[in-house]
């Protein structure tokens, strides 16, 4: 049986989706009087968010540590390597002056070269001393990073496991969340990051979303959908539909509704795709796509900056659509059939385009 | 000489033509009302072929460009072109370019004609500009004009051609050529519900699978969503009277 939560202030509404899911043994509708208590329901037993928190505590202390003692070795190394650089040109730097010095000793010693090289013995003395320690201080950085890390990941591992087998209030598992469209607030968009941050259940995280709302144009029925959201209902919900869409998210068996029938037909029909506009010529346009287009297909677009008497679209051949760098094409599309209007409201575009 | 054929009875429209390219040189305009002239023109010797091949006579016409008014274009489109092509290239004029010529601005009804080997759509009157640039290009090898491109911002919608196969009142089975990503919202339209590009029906892909049948063609499944209560309607209509008029013809067979 799946479970479903609806949270719908409207009683109406909830009352006509009891009456459309009466007697279903495969659904079971969960009402929740808000979001916040649905979220508590969704993430099951109450004792479930403390003992979460705790183990999520352990967690995050764990991998707290084990970035710090990561950052020290880090140091250490670099310091070793710092002391260790210096020790080289010093030890190189004596060699030379020895090799010097050997060269001008059969005519006469060089007084400064000698004083020189007792110098550079000292300090080379002094920093291989310094380097040990260095090296030393390393190898025990290196040490302490092993056992946090081991450590660390022992207490995530326990931490984990510990998450893994919190029980929910009867392990229950919903695969539907029915929404009510005025509760997607501040935005739809800060809405859903909201959701994701406080359903912590992990068998509950995936549940479907289905919204209720009464707007039914589709500049803001567009509002509800991201790749979240499932479905969106127009209120008053019709109860053949909201009965095949619901199930349908709800069963991992997807068989259609008995009462449903479908036709078999051949019919044209337009997919509508969104792009955005770059650039305009009296000749033609350019378009930023994430899809790559055939070149010389003819496609129909529609445009507000197109528009015209009683026609909003125009025909438009590609002419070329390359890869831009990071990603995406740029495709630009030749003005195609046009009439004294569209060329002159093109013009017009043109001249009156704000300056980007 | 630059050959233009026109296949097209309208005598205004071919007097624009004419009258556009008057003051140039090196064009040469030969107007013809039907396809079938056209083809004694350019290939005389077609649907010909026991008959051996004449020497007498002019020799066939070889346009560097033909213009074709749509209503010439008479059955099934694909077909059409299929033929027409048959006689370009007994001609060998395969790789002549078309220009199709049309009354109507309506690019969703010249989409319908719309065929291999056409250059581009011309609507009557023809543009000045629109007949010079294109006879450029074709002097010019191909090179198009310099565009200067104005930076601008707007969203486009583009309509991209699919086949419905099957339909419920909640869902939709189409054959399009554009694979679409798993429960990406589209808005659909088609004329048979009389929805038109500004009443139609957002629907989430729920399927997406390459048609086994046909190479490059993939089988989608599109759920309505946000369906205003009127189009459910509609469409609930329109479905039980195409059962009707099914089951009838069924009966009648």
């Amino acid at each position: 049986m799946a479970q479903i939560m609806v949270v719908e202030p409207d009683e109406l509404v909830a009352t006509a989706l009891t009456k459309i899911f009466r007697g279903d043994d495969e659904i079971q509708l969960t009402f929740s009087e808000n979001f916040l208590s649905a979220i508590e329901t969704l993430n099951g037993n109450p004792k479930f968010k403390a003992t979460y928190e705790k183990y999520k505590q352990i967690s995050d202390a764990a991998k707290e540590e084990l970035l710090v003692a990561t950052q020290k070795e880090i140091v250490a190394k670099n310091t070793w390597n710092s002391a260790a650089e210096i020790l080289a040109k010093y030890q190189s730097d004596l060699e030379t002056i020895t090799n010097l010095a050997a060269e001008a000793k059969p005519a006469a010693p060089i007084k400064e070269n000698e004083e020189q090289k007792l110098t550079l013995i000292k300090e080379i003395a002094r920093l291989s001393v310094e380097v040990k320690g260095h090296k030393e201080a390393l190898i025990l950085a290196t040490k302490l990073k092993t056992e946090k890390e081991k450590i660390a990941q022992e207490k995530l591992n326990i931490a984990e496991e510990a998450k893994a087998n919190i029980p929910s209030a009867s392990n229950e598992i919903y695969s539907v969340l029915v929404i009510s469209s005025a509760l997607l607030v501040p935005s739809v968009k800060l809405w859903t990051e909201a959701l994701e941050k406080t359903l912590i259940f992990q068998a509950n995280k995936e549940i479907k979303i289905v919204v209720l709302g009464f707007e039914s144009d589709e500049k803001n029925v567009k509002k509800y959908l991201n790749p979240r959201i499932s479905d969106y209902m127009i209120k008053p919900v019709d109860e053949l539909l909201a009965r095949q869409n619901i199930k349908f998210l709800a069963l991992s068996d997807k068989k259609p509704q008995s009462e449903v029938y479908s036709l078999q037909i051949k019919e044209p029909v337009d997919l509508v795709f969104e792009y955005e506009l770059e650039s305009m010529s009296e000749f033609s346009f350019i378009l930023n796509s994430r899809d790559k287009f055939a070149v010389n297909e003819f496609k129909a677009f529609n445009c507000n900056l197109f528009l015209r008497k009683n026609q909003k679209s125009v025909l438009a051949k590609c002419i070329s659509s390359t890869e831009k760098v990071g990603g995406g094409f740029l495709s630009e599309f030749w003005f195609s059939a046009m009439d004294t209007h569209l060329a002159f409201q093109i013009k017009t575009v043109i001249k009156n385009a704000p300056k980007i | 000489m630059f050959n233009i054929l026109i296949i097209d009875e309208d005598a205004s429209s071919n007097r624009k033509i004419e009258e556009i390219l008057k003051n140039k040189t090196n064009y040469v305009l030969t107007a013809v009302p039907s396809v079938e002239k056209a083809t004694e023109l350019i290939a005389p010797n077609f649907n010909k072929e026991k008959a051996p091949a004449s020497t007498d006579g002019p020799p066939a016409l070889k346009p560097q460009l033909i213009f074709v008014d749509i209503t010439k274009i008479k059955g099934e489109v694909a077909q059409w072109y299929i033929e027409f092509y048959e006689i370009l290239k007994a001609g060998s004029n395969e790789n002549t370019p078309i220009i199709l010529l049309s009354l109507s601005s309506d690019p969703l009804f010249i989409r319908g004609f719309l065929g291999a080997g056409v250059h581009d759509v011309f609507v009557k009157p023809v543009i000045t500009t629109s007949l010079e640039t294109t006879l450029n290009y074709f002097i010019n090898n191909n090179n198009l004009p310099i565009r200067k491109m104005t930076p601008m911002k707007a969203s486009v919608e583009m309509y991209f051609p699919a086949l419905a196969q099957e339909i419920s009142e909640f869902e939709m089975k189409l054959i399009t050529t554009q694979q679409i990503s798993l429960n990406d919202f589209k808005p659909i339209y088609g004329d048979f519900f009389k929805w038109s590009p500004e009443r139609r029906v957002i629907a989430r892909c729920t399927q997406c699978q390459e048609d086994e049948e046909t190479e490059g063609y993939y089988i989608e499944t599109f759920t309505f969503v946000g369906v205003p209560p009127a189009i459910t309607k509609e469409i609930r209509i329109w479905l039980k009277s195409q059962y009707v008029a099914q089951k009838q013809s069924a009966k009648q067979k």
